[in-house]
């Protein structure tokens, strides 16, 4: 799974550190000074390391909690991100993150303390409830197994019901959530694309079917549920493609039961865009036609009004109140 | 072109007795006798003996990455082989290393891993042979300097260390003889081999786009481009490669378009018409 695991010195005694290293006795186990120096070496590729990644185990310092880029998420309150881990096992093509990090290794923050007293200060600083979003530099349950990430935040959560958590995931590791009762305040926000660009751009990532199937047991055991069809990527017969989807899915959930749907197109920072296209110049997706606005990159549409297509389709499923666009 | 081998592996060993049983079996011809003894084959394979120390280990990388003129800015794999001392590491042991750390600048270097590398571990690159293996790890004399050079010029992931044990608290340095080092060495090579069919799979990917652009510029040699339309040209390349529409671009090319401004706009203008 790892090629090696390096631990920061300042932590390779922890309790946590020890539980996550104990099954991987097989793999080189490497004791780093801070995590920087594996992970924002200059001269990494991204592409190659993505091959064979490392995980590297770390303890993260200054702001832990951070204010929610505008337009991300659904209204209810200010938002915030905190980002316990950086990198994600899978391998979607579109992925921001391609473009944002030198080195595709997994680092795993593990000083969960400090971000619950964080998450808590932001939480008690607030009127009102407030909205923590993970999974914004990873995918929070991908790594489950080794991370314990749900055992512990949701149970901050739990003690904290003015916090609203939305776990964004593409993942279909969700144990942990149906072996523990659901807590009204957390939602599971599962990504989607049209089966088309699924197989096209989400490498690694768990089938459609296999996700719905997830969604239905999660919703099951009465868990909020939302989905996100991001990052709209368009494509001829785009309507058509997301019909399909749009059925699939709407058809095995329970859609009075679902706390929100969004829609976004593919949009990358300029910056991001230039690094991924110098990992990945044979790669049909970025050798199409793009706009820039405002420093975003995204594509040009292939139809007419795509989205506002997309936007009014999609209605005609759920509710006015329960869709948001992100923008 | 130059040749149809798309990728070099560097190998740097410091002594030629290190070295023998490496040139037998890449089947490596010698090449060059200074300032560098260098070998090499057709499978773009080189191997230069750079001496003993982190710093002519690092000279010897200069000089063999700078050596071809490498204008097409094709990656290269680099490889250092040698022999090590380890406290209690039996003899014979071979193992990729996973962590160098320069006794002298205090500087630590992490070299990538595969996942099938199981045997690994830290070395520290010392200026004088070590008899006391302070430390729980590895003793050599090179990779330091192997490694800070070859990261200058080279992918990280496309750098890796090999050393074989020859001396540890029971069989002390005094105890190594040339028919030793060839016995080790022989022992490295099936470390080696996955190595360098694991580098060429990572040259094959990184240097894909690049044959590709020069190919396609050897097409329009004939036209002048600035720099800039130089990289706007191959940006236009990559696309139609990358949209699987390489044998329009090849007709394109050999319609004979006399500046470079006409060709730029006729590529961008067929590239518009997306198909999907
Ligand atoms: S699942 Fe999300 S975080 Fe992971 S690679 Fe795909 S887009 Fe990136």
């Amino acid at each position: 799974m790892f090629s090696a695991i390096y631990i920061e010195e300042e932590i390779k005694d922890w309790d946590r550190v020890k539980e996550i290293v104990e099954p991987f006795s097989n793999v080189p186990q490497i004791i780093c000074g801070r995590y920087g120096e594996v992970f924002n070496r200059t001269n990494q590729n991204f592409r190659i390391q993505k091959q064979t990644p490392a995980l590297i185990l770390a303890k993260k310092y200054g702001n832990l909690v951070l204010q929610a880029p505008s337009g991300y998420g659904f209204e209810g309150g200010q938002s915030f991100y905190f980002s316990h881990m950086l990198n994600c096992i899978y391998d979607c093509r579109y992925c921001f993150l391609q473009g944002m990090y030198r080195s595709a290794n997994y680092v795993l923050f593990v000083n969960y303390d400090d971000f619950k007293s964080q998450i808590e200060k932001s939480i008690r600083s607030c009127d009102g409830n407030s909205i923590y979003y993970s999974g914004y530099d990873c995918d929070s349950l991908a790594l489950e197994p080794v991370s314990y990430f749900c055992d512990y935040f949701l149970r901050v959560f739990e003690e904290n019901p003015s916090g609203i958590l939305e776990i964004r995931t593409k993942s279909t590791q969700v144990r942990a959530l149906l072996e523990r009762p659901p807590i009204p305040n957390c939602i599971i926000a599962m990504s989607f694309s049209p089966q088309k660009s699924a197989l096209l751009f989400e490498h690694k990532v768990p089938s459609i079917q296999k996700r719905i199937q997830a969604l239905e047991k999660l919703q099951a055991k009465g868990w909020k549920i939302a989905i996100r069809f991001e990052p709209v990527i368009f494509e001829n017969r785009l309507v058509e493609n997301y019909k399909v989807l749009f059925e699939q899915i709407f058809d095995s959930l329970d859609v009075h039961q679902l706390h929100s749907v969004s829609l976004g197109e593919f949009r990358m920072p300029k910056a991001y865009y230039k690094s991924v296209v110098k990992l990945y110049p044979d790669e049909e997706l970025f050798a199409r036609e793009t706009k820039v606005e405002g420093g975003m990159i995204s594509l040009k549409d292939t139809g007419t009004d795509s989205l506002r297509n997309l936007e009014d389709m999609l209605q005609t499923y759920v509710s006015h109140e329960k869709y948001y666009f992100c923008g | 072109m130059e040749s149809n081998i798309h990728f070099s592996i560097n190998f740097v060993v410091a002594h030629k007795l290190e070295a023998k049983p490496l040139i037998r079996h890449f089947n490596l011809k010698a090449y060059t006798e200074k300032p560098y003894v260098i070998f090499k084959n057709e499978n773009g394979i080189r191997l230069i003996i750079s001496g003993m120390g982190a710093s002519n280990a690092s000279n010897a990388v200069r000089y063999i990455s700078e050596l071809r003129g490498n204008r097409f800015g094709y990656s290269e794999g680099w490889i250092n082989v040698g022999i090590a001392g380890h406290r209690d590491l039996e003899l014979g042991t071979c193992f990729l290393v996973n962590k160098i750390s320069s006794k002298k600048t205090k500087e630590v270097y992490y070299p990538s891993l595969s996942i099938e590398a199981k045997n690994t571990e830290g070395l520290i690159t010392v200026d004088r042979p070590e008899k006391l293996y302070a430390d729980d790890e590895a003793y050599d004399m090179e990779a330091a300097g192997f490694f800070k050079a070859a990261s200058m010029c080279s992918e990280l992931e496309l750098i890796n260390t090999i050393k074989v044990i020859s001396d540890n608290e029971t069989s002390s340095i005094d105890n190594i003889t040339e028919k030793l080092i060839e016995d080790l060495m022989l022992r490295t090579l099936s470390v080696i081999d996955p190595v360098v069919s694991e580098l060429e799979k990572k040259l094959a990917i990184l240097n894909r786009v690049l044959v590709l652009e020069n190919n396609f510029l050897e097409l329009v040699k004939s036209i002048h481009f600035t720099v800039s339309q130089r990289n706007q040209l191959k940006r236009l390349f990559q696309r139609f490669d990358a949209m699987g529409r390489k044998n329009e671009l090849s007709r394109i090319l050999n319609c004979n378009l006399v500046s470079a401004d006409q060709l730029l706009l006729k590529l961008s203008d067929e590239l518009k018409r997306q198909v999907q």
